[in-house]
Formats: C-alpha cells, sequence, structure tokens
C-alpha cells in the first residue's frame, strides 16, 4: 500500500474518519492500530518482526536509563545496538553469505538448494532499525529522558507515515508530539495539502516517467551513444531525487494532517555547489544520523577526517547492499567528500571561505560540476554488477554523439518535465523554505496547483501504474534498503 | 527574535563573572574560527542556526576550543556542544576540574 495508490487513499479516508472522532490517548491507540494494518500490508509477518525489536529496544534502553553502573550501562547499549545491528545484518546480508553456506554445508554431503536460503529485507526494516539506535545512544548519552510508556514508544517506531522509507525521525523530536496534540489550524492544513499535491506531482509525474527512460536505457547498455548514456545519467538522478523527494513530502503532508510535524528530508539538493552541501540537503535524516551517531563519535576519537568520512560513506554505502556497486559507490562518494572536506578546511583556515553562496555564473559553474559528480554516484547505485558499471562509463567516454528519433523524443519529454520542476525548487531554494509556494498571491496558488494537480492527473491516465499498483516500477526505489 | 545581551551590553542574571569571562573566549574563537560576528552569537545559539556552524565548523570549533582553553575535550563533550551555552557550561566544568 503506497501513499500514491487508490488503495492507501481508500485506507487513509477511511482511517482519518475515525481519527478525527477520536481524542488523545485513543487517536494514539488508533496510530498503533493503523500503522500494524498498514505495515501488514506489505507482508502480515512484518509487525511481528517490529513489534520484537521495539519492544527488545524499549525494556533493554528502560534497564540503561536505570542503572547506575556505567559499565552496566555500556553492557545493556551494545546489547541494544547488537539486537538491532544483527537483525538488519542477516535480512541484508544473508543472502550474500547463503552461497558459501551452501558449499560447506554440500561438502558435508548436507545437500540444500541455494534458493531455500533466500530472504527478502523486509520493507522499511532500517528505517526502525536507526530510530532503535538513536534513541538507545541518546538515553546512553543522557541527552533525552527515557520514554516510560511502551505504547508511545511503540507508535514514535510505527507511525506509518514514517514507517517504511522515513524520514528517520528523532525520539527528541517525535515523543513530545505523541503527549500532546496541536489543533489542526488552517495554515496546516494548506501546508499539508500542499505537500501531498507536490509529492505526487514529484513521484508520479515525473520520476515513473523517468524510471522508463532509465530502464529501457540499461536494457541495452552496451549499444547506448555517449548522449544516451548521458540522458540516462540525468534522468535517473532526477528519477531517484524525485522518487524520495516525493515520498518524504507526501509523508509530511499525511503526518501533519495526523497532528505531527515530521523533519524535511530534502532541501533541493541539486542546487548544491559542493558535495558537502549536497549531503547537507539530501537526505538529511539519514545523513544527519550518520553524522551524530558515526562520524562524530568516531573522529572526535581518531582525529582523522579522511578515515571518518570514508568510514561513514562506506558503512552508507554497504548499507543499500551487499554488492559490489555499492561498495564502490561508498568509497567514490567517501573519496569525493572527503576531498572536498580537504579543501574547505584549507579554505577556513586561510580565510578564504564564505558560508554564504557564489553569485552568477561561479554559482552555476559549481551547482553544474556537483551534480556530474553526483551523477557519477548515482550511476554506481543504479549499476547491479560490475559489467554495468563499466558498459555505463565506457558509453559515457566513447565520444559517440549518434542522435536517434527515440532519444531526440527522450530529451524533449525530459526538458518538458524538468524545466517547469527546475523553476518552481529554483524558487524555493532561493527562499530557502520549500513550502515557500504557499505564501504565493492566491491567484497565483490557484495556477499553480492546478498545474500540479493535472500533471498527476494526465500521468496516472497515461500510466495508471503507481495507481493501481501492477508493476515493479510503481513502488518507491528506497523501500527495498 | 534571539536577544543577543551582548549587544547591549547587558549581563544575564544567570551569568557569573566567570562564565562571563568563559563566553567571552568562546565568543572570539567563533567569531576567529568560524568568521561569525560576535553580535550574531547569542548564549542560546544552537549548532544548526548559524550556516557557518556546520559539521565541519564543528569539527574546527572543538578543535580551536582545545587550544585556546588548553584542554583534551573528549569525544562524549564534543558531542554535547550542542550550543554556545553547552560550550560555556562544558568547558567550565572541564577547567575547574583540572
Amino acid at each position: 500500500m503506497i501513499f500514491s495508490s487508490l488503495n492507501f487513499f481508500l485506507f487513509f479516508s477511511a482511517f482519518y474518519l475515525l481519527y478525527l472522532f477520536c481524542r488523545l490517548p485513543y487517536q494514539n491507540w488508533l496510530l498503533v492500530a493503523g500503522s500494524l494494518i498498514f505495515y501488514a500490508s506489505f507482508d502480515w509477518r512484518l509487525p511481528l518482526l517490529l513489534s520484537i525489536l521495539t519492544f527488545g529496544t524499549f525494556y533493554t534502553v528502560k534497564t540503561i536509563a536505570d542503572t547506575e553502573i556505567k559499565e552496566e550501562k555500556k553492557n545493556l547499549l551494545f546489547l541494544a545496538i547488537a539486537i538491532n545491528i544483527g537483525t538488519l545484518c542477516v535480512f541484508k546480508y544473508f543472502n550474500f553469505f547463503a552461497p558459501s553456506f551452501v558449499k560447506i554445508l554440500s561438502s558435508l554431503n548436507i545437500p540444500l538448494q541455494s534458493k531455500a536460503l533466500s530472504l527478502a529485507v523486509p520493507v522499511g526494516l532500517s528505517f526502525y532499525v536507526f530510530q532503535n539506535i538513536g534513541y538507545a545512544l541518546d538515553i546512553y548519552r543522557g541527552s533525552i529522558k527515557p520514554e516510560q510508556k511502551l505504547a508511545d514508544y511503540f507508535l514514535y517506531i510505527s507511525f506509518f507515515p514514517k514507517l517504511i522509507a522515513g524520514p528517520i525521525e528523532r525520539a527528541a523530536n517525535f515523543l513530545p508530539q505523541v503527549k500532546k496534540r496541536e489543533k489542526l489550524s488552517s495554515a496546516d492544513l494548506h501546508l499539508s495539502g500542499f505537500l501531498i499535491l507536490w509529492g505526487l506531482y514529484q513521484k508520479v509525474s515525473i520520476s515513473h516517467s523517468l524510471g522508463q527512460i532509465v530502464d529501457s536505457s540499461y536494457k541495452q547498455l552496451s549499444s547506448l551513444s555517449s548522449i544516451e548514456a548521458l540522458v540516462c545519467a540525468y534522468a535517473f538522478a532526477f528519477q531517484l531525487y524525485l522518487d524520495f523527494a516525493g515520498y518524504s513530502n507526501m509523508a509530511r503532508g499525511i503526518s501533519i494532517l495526523l497532528g505531527f510535524k515530521i523533519m524535511e528530508n530534502f532541501k533541493n539538493p541539486f542546487f548544491a555547489t559542493d558535495l558537502l552541501e549536497f549531503w547537507k540537503r539530501w537526505h538529511i535524516s539519514l545523513t544527519s544520523w550518520l553524522r551524530d551517531y558515526i562520524f562524530y563519535p568516531f573522529f572526535f576519537n581518531c582525529k582523522n577526517i579522511v578515515l571518518a568520512s570514508m568510514l561513514v560513506f562506506f558503512l552508507n554505502g554497504i548499507w543499500h547492499g551487499a554488492t559490489l556497486n555499492f561498495a564502490i559507490m561508498g568509497l567514490y562518494w567517501g573519496m569525493a567528500v572527503s576531498i572536498t572536506t580537504l579543501i574547505n578546511t584549507r579554505k577556513r583556515k586561510s580565510n578564504t571561505y564564505s558560508a554564504s553562496q557564489p553569485s552568477g555564473l561561479k554559482w552555476l559553474l559549481l551547482v553544474l560540476f556537483t551534480f556530474h559528480l553526483n551523477c557519477i554516484g548515482f550511476l554506481l547505485f543504479r549499476s547491479q554488477s560490475l559489467q554495468e558499471i563499466t558498459s555505463i562509463f565506457a558509453r559515457l567516454l566513447a565520444l559517440d554523439f549518434k542522435l536517434n528519433e527515440q532519444l531526440i523524443q527522450n530529451i524533449g519529454l525530459m526538458l518538458f518535465m524538468l524545466c517547469p520542476l527546475l523553476v518552481i525548487e529554483f524558487f524555493q531554494f532561493r527562499k530557502d523554505d520549500t513550502a515557500c509556494l504557499i505564501k504565493l498571491r492566491p491567484f497565483h496558488q490557484f495556477l499553480l496547483a492546478s498545474f500540479l494537480f493535472f500533471q498527476a492527473l494526465s500521468a496516472y491516465m497515461y500510466s495508471p501504474e503507481p495507481l493501481l499498483q501492477n508493476s515493479d516500477r510503481q513502488e518507491f526505489v528506497y523501500f527495498r534498503f | 527574535m534571539k536577544f543577543r545581551w551582548k549587544e547591549y551590553n547587558m549581563v544575564p542574571s544567570n551569568l557569573g563573572s566567570s562564565r562571563m569571562t568563559v563566553y567571552d573566549d568562546v565568543a572570539q574563537v567563533f567569531q576567529e574560527t568560524l568568521k561569525v560576528k560576535v553580535g550574531k552569537i547569542a548564549l542560546d545559539s544552537r549548532r544548526g542556526d548559524l550556516p557557518e556552524w556546520d559539521s565541519l565548523g564543528h569539527i574546527l570549533l572543538v578543535e580551536a576550543l582545545g587550544n585556546k582553553f588548553a584542554l583534551k575535550i573528549s569525544a562524549d563533550d564534543a558531542l554535547n556542544m550542542e550550543s554556545v551555552a553547552d560550550i560555556v557550561r562544558i568547558i567550565e566544568s572541564r577547567t575547574q576540574s583540572k
């Protein structure tokens, strides 16, 4: 049941009607029940896994807070992290190690099909594992007080708008909202409507169509011209961004309707002028999580910024999966970010650094340069084998500029879809506010809303896959992580 | 709007004179390391409030604070420096326990 589907619309309409008639604490109980039903719609066994990890973390962390002995606190923290990371690793990397395991068993004359040992990664597992670990570390460090009510903690972890693909919400921000619900104001309603429509436009109108260009390019990698490979790289960069940002915006919009304010996950990342700024704008909830819980502790102990950056980005890479492309992607981004960090450190120490944006042509050139650096990383993300990686980069560097009818059509389609998006995003970027569009004059807002609505509607009519959920492409890319 | 007591030459009642000195030194480190004007820094300024105080800025700031106060700032302390007030509190307690 994905946000852009008819099933979710029907589920949420019925749920919200009930929700509006309830008051606290019944609203919270309803939210927990709704979240379990929502999660079970992907697989009935998933709520069980979610419950085991949440209960396990809650009680372990409660004991951390209750004990005074430092050594015991440390051991319990280790236990809480091990429960969560262990579960994540089993599901993420079991398939990677299963063939070796089968080989060992067959050498011992125990025949076993490797298929029988394959495990699918449960939808959203990483996101609630990260929230559990973040909570345990916050309690251990004493940054927040432990939650006393299991039901409230369970709601924090299972809250359905953010359950399957984040944002990775911090307990300090979410738990107070569980206790007290603000009344929905007309400004909230306005913002929520905008975010849902904006997210639908990003996901359904654009990302879905770009996905079709990318998929068809990857099916004929060896015969692509350099321009086709470049168009494929651009298309995938925007597909991935709009897919995930669209989902995150819808999640925020739905949360506001339910009386919760969750964090912004993307802030016009393609207008970043260097990689450090890009990672402050891209998947903010994950990058800030990695910064606070892995990068800082590691850096302040080892004092080596290159090593700390490499570690974080390598972990980020293999978190996506135990495949070569993700490991190479992690190393690539680690190196690129380390170099940028060293340059910026030098600039800051030599008084040539400015936190304000450069202007004019310099800004544009830096934005384009950063975007192309990121496209390399995105291609590593998209390619599923070493062969695909070498093929796409070989085609890019082949200097073969042949044009064909399909390519011209794809370029036209991309310009048609991305030009309005980039104009709107540039406006948001300049105002430093994604929601600045709701501050436009009513007539301009009406025009914009009509544009977004009809774009989304025509995309549904042209290709009803996202609505009907009958193909793989309707799914959000980050569901599998 | 944040109340910037430095601009009004007023000392908040909860800040003693020793804390005031620590604050002045911390503000100076902010100015020298992050190139932030002293007037822009308030006791309740938090990480992320100032564009200069980003993750790289925080690393440089912690290093500079260690040099300024001749302290070895631990990883836990560096992580707990979420606001200017946190920094003043941590520096004060570490210099007292030296």
